[in-house]
């Protein structure tokens, strides 16, 4: 693999000691991690004690999947112990809560972790929580979901926002959540980010866990930091107070989209002015974009920031902006399309801020509701996923309804234990697999197919008892009776763009790399929408919204095009990004 | 750090054992099928979880009778703190900092006749520290049988081969053998006499194939690596100990016990190179009987070296044994006995004011830790190679000195009770001291007592006056039989010596302790219980017609005073009075024990229809206590 040892990929290569990285989009950031990493580990042994090694913490499974594969790139061989890959929410459960959190409570659990909707329906299986009931007799549980309490790192646990007062008394609402306080402490049931705030309040609490991890692991390197909230950059602060010499904190601000999962992007910022205790660095060459788009992206980032150098300097094709009239955003696709094929680029993409968006240019429209059971439409999904060729994840979830169904009374723990069992046992997952393929037809109506379904489901799983999707009877705001003599495939196709480029959020493009990208661009400026005037630098650190901007328009590597509604004048947009561009 | 406990379940005879061990040097001691084996195995299967070529499977006849799970806890104590990040998934967080330790629970299911295994770190199910982690426990074991100049003089591994490949490596002079080794392949290559022969082969070749000349050989050594290479240099035995070259002894004409000394000196040079190299290491020396192929003296030999050597703190021995010799020089706290449970001896001695245990009645104070330790002093130097036979013993019969020691040996044959058949241990005591012993087993404790019977026999020494020069054999008779009245008075009316109370308090009201003491001493005892009620049978008595043997003027005497009687039935007085001159009459201490014994073994037909029944009633006692 060839990889160019630039002086400030160099610079980065040989620091040591508590280092942050500000790596600029496409500045080939996980490769040169690659390379760090091989650096470190070819020497290892010699530097330092048997069975310590590198804790590399990613963000997200795939970019931590992407490290294991510049690693071997470089390498030829498998990053292991004593050295490890993972996420930093895997890390932090499995090196801290999952063992320590027994010490903290001082009882003898090793606690549970849920994401939210698994956490919720745990307690939703409690039948306690459905006494908790507002002033008209509802349960709690459907108002303020129990998943949505949090704890912040100074201890409180409390919804992010105010309860509605005159539904609901001070008194039963403060009962409600201390029972739900209750229920998670005392039984190490925790969400992702509860687990955080107890690991920090395990090494507080025992700072030679700290001490005893820092040995474990004396170098440890996080990717993505912007993304790292505030509880996870007060862990790596008392791990460094316990003898941690080596943090690597590696990110890029402008690329922060996280807020929602508590990324702080700006104590990384913080942590980069702090020279005294950091040693500030960057990756300011990109590798992927032209000179061209790195000027486009860059009218977001402020003026006191170095600037971008693109590596590449050919192909400068200018910004494409394409308009649209009332809102009929699919007429600008087609006009993509001819151009990209014009120019002979070969991967491409568009993206739209939000789902809605997304759905109405993949002419997707909402799911029918014939059945009260959740059981059909994970099928359904699971079927639709099997065609698709996404083999892997149709059986996870046809394995998961194999185990409901065959295992009703287990609770969520014996439940997991049980999955991880059968994900090795080859026959079931043959049995599994033939289920999906010989599934009755989605050409059936949804009556028949339901009927069909529930047989077939029970014959094929071996059940005792019947099964019942529950048709809904009574029409509704999400049903039609009428829908039942109409085929399932109508309602539950699988969704297929009607266009060759693929069309996502910006959130699933990230960190990735295209020939070219459309952006299309909201009408109506809404909070969660994304207008032309969003587009703007400020001399202070850029909000999340920007931050997506950048994140979407830094993915190309030859054509940026935008995508804008007709009210936007081409002065406007000129005065933006230069006269050289071309509109249509 | 070191193994500081070990938890078995259903492993081959052990259902449930819990052993901790002292951080540097255990000496574990117990009788035939006491487990020691299985406990050494024990510890073998957690050695080898890290290692490619295991010495150890663990399989279906493995199992506890009818258990179907075994289980291995393990506990290591005394962690550096880079072992402790090393060990960090196996970490317990205790109550105390110093008190933090490693745990590791191995479990063997079985299933479909096999041994199924997995594993946990830490406290609770769930953790699993990576299997290479186990790499940092290192072992090397000497078996019981093992004949250890295979090992040394084995071609392919062997561990001084392994010792110098280790060396080559860390000073990264591999090159350099390689170069020398090629350099002496080819001098050896261009000797005379390998060309020669391949010069007679190549011509018979040519011989046979004529037109194809092309069929010509050439000569090499087919093994050149260096690991090949080293693993062929062997000790040998030197006749010329300066240089330490030149002509010996091969190893194989060696001993077993000195071949066993040295592949042991090899280990230990290989464990404190790999220390070194690993700091974070731990290093098991299991060694099984040493004393197998060793004498006494270099047993004592071995465990001094290995104590000295073994100063680090990541390697730890342990040793199995039935060699009284060692165990009579290890420090109480590196003693371990397996005994259905097992008894770290030390801890006999420690946590123990609770009991309340008063050791002397006179000041009633009661024992304190720093006593205990005292004592476990006392009782490390009391025990010497006879006496620490008592640990594998069933019964301990503790006795004062010499005389008892003889006769109450053979006092057990004449009444038909061999002291091995009831795996009985005669100890003798050299003295009063029986206290520090008694510690042993006398703790409410279960698990701090160890499982034996014990009686002690003891002299009452009621009226020590009687030892005065006025109490002669002679002077009793004079003045119409003065003295002899005082004697009788004094002894009849006296009181027992304190050390009974204290033997009694110190017992602790524990069964499996007896203390019989004899009426005065045993001497009067012997005397008492063979004068007959009647005077005319006094030379109808076994024991006076020995002594008749020996002092017929003495016991001439003591007939003519029996004259003096009003009737032949003695009154209880006179009985005793006739005892007390009987006693006198006897020959020192020691002479008496081993003539008495002497004759009892020369006349034991007669002694067995006579004498049975007259022997002294606190012996047979104490001997039924540890034969119950």
């Amino acid at each position: 693999m060839d990889f160019e040892l630039t002086k400030e990929r160099e610079v980065y290569i040989d620091a040591t000691g508590k280092v942050i990285l500000n790596a600029c989009p496409g500045s080939g950031k996980t490769t040169t991690i690659g390379y760090k990493l091989a650096k470190l580990t070819k020497d290892w042994k010699k530097n330092n004690y048997h069975y310590c090694g590198i804790a590399c913490l990613s963000f997200t499974n795939v970019a931590k999947e992407e490290i294991h594969k510049k690693y071997k790139e470089v390498t030829q061989t498998s990053l292991s112990h004593p050295h490890l890959v993972s996420t930093i929410d895997s890390f932090i459960n499995t090196y801290i809560t999952l063992p320590y959190y027994q010490y903290l409570i001082k009882a003898k659990i090793r606690p549970t972790i849920f994401d939210y909707s698994e956490f919720n329906e745990t307690l939703y299986n409690q039948k306690w929580i459905m006494n908790y009931r507002n002033n008209k007799k509802q349960p709690l549980f459907y108002f303020y979901p129990p998943g949505n309490f949090h704890f912040s790192i100074n201890g409180d646990f409390n919804l992010p926002y105010q309860y509605n007062q005159t539904d609901v008394s001070k008194d039963v609402f403060e009962k409600y959540r201390s029972a739900i306080f209750k229920w998670i402490v005392s039984n190490g049931n925790l969400k992702v980010g509860d687990s955080a705030y107890f690991s920090l309040q395990i090494l507080k609490s025992f700072t030679r866990i700290a001490q005893w991890l820092a040995k474990r692991f004396p170098h440890i390197i996080i990717d993505e930091a912007q993304d790292t909230s505030e509880i996870q950059h007060t862990i790596i602060g008392v791990l460094l107070e316990n003898g941690l010499n080596n943090v690597e904190l590696i990110g890029d601000p402008y690329q922060a989209v996280y807020e929602w999962r508590e990324a702080r992007p700006d104590l990384f910022l913080k942590k980069f002015e702090d020279v005294k205790n950091w040693k500030p660095l960057y990756l300011n060459q990109s590798r992927r974009s032209s000179q061209n788009i790195v000027n486009y992206f860059s009218v977001l980032r402020k003026n006191t920031d170095p600037p971008i150098s693109a590596i590449n300097q050919d192909c400068l094709i200018p910004l494409k902006v394409y308009k649209y009239q009332n809102g009929k955003i699919n007429d600008i696709v087609p006009k993509y399309e001819s151009y990209l094929k014009e120019l002979g680029l070969k991967k491409n993409q568009i993206v739209v801020r939000g789902n809605a968006l997304k759905d109405k240019l993949l002419g997707k429209k909402g799911d029918a509701e014939p059945w009260k059971s959740p059981l059909p439409y994970q099928i359904i999904n699971s079927k639709n996923q099997f065609d698709g060729k996404a083999i892997k994840n149709a059986i996870n979830q046809i394995r998961k309804i194999y185990i409901d169904l065959q295992f009703p009374d287990m609770d969520y723990k014996m439940r997991k234990e049980k999955e991880s069992e059968l994900t090795i046992d080859s026959s079931i997952n043959a049995i599994l697999f033939n289920v999906l393929k010989n599934l009755p037809s989605f050409n059936y109506t949804i009556s028949d197919w339901s009927n069909q379904t529930q047989l077939y489901i029970k014959e094929k799983f071996s059940l005792s008892n019947s099964i019942d999707f529950q048709i809904k009877q009574r029409k509704s705001s999400r049903f039609n009776p009428e829908i039942l003599n109409e085929q399932i495939k109508l309602h539950f196709h699988r969704a297929v763009a009607t266009y060759e480029t693929p069309i996502t959020t910006i959130h699933q493009v990230k960190g990735m790399t295209f020939d070219s990208l459309l952006f299309i661009l909201n009408e109506k400026s809404h909070k969660e929408n994304i207008t032309f005037s969003d587009i703007i630098g400020t001399d202070i650190f850029p909000e999340e919204k920007q931050r997506l901007i950048y994140v979407a328009m830094s993915r190309p590597r030859y054509l940026l095009a935008l995508g804008v509604p007709e009210t936007v004048s081409d002065e406007e947009i000129k005065r933006k990004f230069g006269d050289n561009i071309s509109i249509e | 750090m070191y193994l500081s406990k070990i938890s078995i379940k259903n492993f081959r005879g052990i259902k449930e054992l819990d052993v901790e061990f002292a951080p540097d040097l255990n000496i574990i001691i117990g009788e035939n099928g006491s487990c020691k084996s299985a406990l050494i195995d024990a510890i073998k299967v957690l050695y080898n979880l890290g290692r490619e070529q295991k010495d150890i499977y663990v399989n279906s006849p493995d199992f506890y009778l009818g258990s179907s799970v075994i289980e291995f806890v393990y506990e290591f104590r005394g962690l550096s703190n880079e072992q402790k990040g090393a060990l960090y998934e196996c970490m317990v967080v205790a109550e105390k900092e110093d008190d933090d330790y490693a745990k590791i629970t191995l479990n063997y299911k079985l299933e479909k006749d096999k041994a199924n295994r997995t594993y946990y770190t830490g406290e609770i199910e769930g953790q699993r520290a990576d299997i290479n982690v186990f790499k940092l426990l290192q072992h090397y074991y000497l078996g019981a049988l093992r004949d250890s100049s295979k090992d040394l003089l084995n071609t392919k591994v062997n561990i001084l081969g392994g010792l110098i490949k280790r060396l080559i490596e860390k000073n990264s002079s591999e090159k350099e053998f390689e170069e020398l080794i090629t350099k002496t392949n080819k001098e050896l290559l261009s000797k005379k006499e390998v060309t020669s022969a391949r010069d007679n082969i190549n011509k018979n070749l040519n011989e046979i194939f004529k037109k194809y000349p092309e069929n010509q050989v050439g000569l090499s050594i087919e093994q050149s690596k260096v690991e090949y290479i080293v693993n062929l240099i062997k000790p040998f035995l030197p006749h010329d100990k300066v240089t330490l070259e030149g002509d010996g002894f091969s190893i194989w004409q060696n001993s077993l016990g000195l071949n066993n000394l040295i592949y042991i000196a090899t280990i230990l040079g290989d464990v404190s190179q790999r220390m070194q190299d690993d700091i974070n290491a731990h290093f098991a020396l299991l060694i099984e009987e040493p004393e197998a192929h060793l004498h006494p003296q270099l047993q004592l030999n071995l465990y001094n070296f290995l104590k000295e050597t073994n100063q680090t703190k990541n390697s730890q021995l342990f040793i199995t044994t039935h060699s009284p010799t060692l165990t009579s020089k290890v420090p109480l706290e590196n003693l371990i006995l397996l005994d259905k449970l097992s008894y770290r001896i030390s801890n006999c001695f420690t946590n123990r004011d609770d009991e309340g245990i008063i050791e002397n009645v006179k000041t009633n104070q009661k024992l304190v830790e720093q006593n205990f330790q005292i004592i476990s002093k006392k009782l490390e130097r009391y025990i010497d190679v006879t006496k620490s036979q008592l640990f594998f013993a069933r019964g301990i019969l503790i006795v004062e000195g010499i005389s008892e020691e003889l006769l109450i040996s053979a006092f057990a044959e004449v009444i038909g009770y061999r002291l091995e058949d009831y795996r009985i241990e005669l100890v003798n005591a050299d003295g009063t001291s029986f206290s520090p012993f008694l510690f042993l087993f006398n703790s409410s404790e279960e698990k701090i007592r160890l499982p034996k019977k014990v009686t002690i026999l003891t002299d009452d020494d009621r009226f020590t006056q009687s030892k005065k020069s006025e109490f002669s054999f002679d002077k009793l008779f004079a003045n119409n039989y003065e003295k002899l009245n005082d004697l009788f008075s004094g002894i009849w009316g006296g009181k027992s010596s304190t050390r009974i109370d204290n033997l009694n308090s110190v017992k602790n009201s524990q069964f499996q302790i007896q203390i019989e003491s004899a009426f005065k001493t045993f001497e009067f005892e012997i005397a008492l219980w063979s004068t007959p009620d009647d005077r005319r049978n006094l030379l109808s008595s076994f024991f006076i017609r020995y002594l008749n043997e020996i002092v017929k003027d003495k016991i001439n005497k003591i007939i003519e005073y029996t004259k003096t009687f009003q009737e032949d039935k003695m009154s209880e007085e006179e009985r005793y009075k006739v005892a007390l001159l009987l006693w006198k009459a006897l020959p020192s201490k020691s002479e008496f024990a081993q003539d008495f014994s002497f004759y009892i073994s020369q006349n034991m037909t007669t002694a067995i229809k006579e004498y049975r029944d007259r022997i002294p009633n606190y012996i047979i006692k104490g001997l039924k206590h540890l034969s119950e």
